[in-house]
């Protein structure tokens, strides 16, 4: 191991990290989609799912992303008789995008990714520090 | 040079455990949202034992015609090991815990710092007894 290796291993992560953000800026954009046909399925939540995958020309296991699922839970239901998906009794579905679930998820990954950051930093300085042994 | 006891092979060694754990750590936080995922660490260099390796190392002797003069293996790369002691695990079974991390990448490379600067002072050394330079 090799610190150009944690650069790479790190930057991987940051990356998985910039993925997950993006499925969580989808999400809360669309946390007011709703269908356009009567009965119809609303936006329905992603999930990212992390997983360690080799990488063959660093010779490392990487963190990335390796799925994005759709959320399974219930979607919520609102009154609104005069919306073209509202229902024989008036109700539209409501997509099950929770703000705040996806606040708290925007806060991990920031915090995940500047951790990551930090250690570039870190082992860039280890190398720096080993580079002005040679002045 | 001190006798029996070389500064710039162990300021080496050292320096490649620390960036052996370097990356062990890089890993850990890279996988701080994995499912699943354990954090490995380094176990800690015992300072006797290495010093005892370095001042009388351990060897076999012939004693008898038909035994093989065979020498010790060289001191092996360090591996890690899954962390016994966890501080918490999240429901999805990930045990990483980002603060407990970044304290050792910090800690890892004030070591890192400590050994560039001992091997530039015992350079330095060097140079005085060279005469070029170094408080001179």
């Amino acid at each position: 191991m090799d610190l150009s290796k944690t650069l790479h291993i790190a930057s991987a992560g940051m990356k998985a990290q910039g993925d997950r953000m993006r499925v969580i800026s989808e999400n809360l954009a669309n946390a007011n989609s709703l269908a356009r046909t009567p009965g119809g399925d609303p936006y329905q939540r992603q999930i990212v799912t992390f997983d360690n995958v080799m990488n063959d020309e660093v010779g490392v296991n990487q963190v990335k992303v390796d799925d994005v699922v759709k959320d399974q839970s219930d979607f919520g239901k609102t009154y609104k008789p005069g919306h073209p998906a509202a229902n024989e009794e008036g109700y539209v579905k409501t997509p099950n995008v929770k703000s705040l679930v996806e606040m708290a998820d925007m806060r991990e990954t920031q915090r995940s990714y500047q951790a990551n950051l930090k250690v570039i930093e870190s082992s860039r300085q280890m190398m720096q520090g080993l580079i002005s042994l040679m002045r | 040079m001190a006798e029996g006891f070389d500064v710039f092979d162990a300021v080496s060694r050292r320096m490649k455990w620390l960036e052996e754990r370097q990356g062990v750590l890089s890993k850990n936080i890279a996988n701080a949202d994995t499912p699943d995922y354990k954090p490995r660490a380094m176990e800690d260099p015992e300072f006797v034992g290495a010093l005892q390796r370095e001042l009388e190392p351990m060897q076999p002797r012939v004693t008898n015609a038909g035994h093989i003069n065979a020498g010790v293996p060289g001191a092996q790369t360090p591996e890690a090991e899954e962390q016994d002691e966890t501080y918490e695990t999240a429901p999805n079974g990930n045990a990483v815990v980002v603060e407990e991390q970044m304290v050792k990448v910090a800690d890892t490379q004030q070591s890192h710092r400590a050994m560039t600067n001992i091997y530039r002072k015992y350079m330095d050394m060097f140079r005085t007894a060279w005469g070029s330079g170094g408080g001179g």
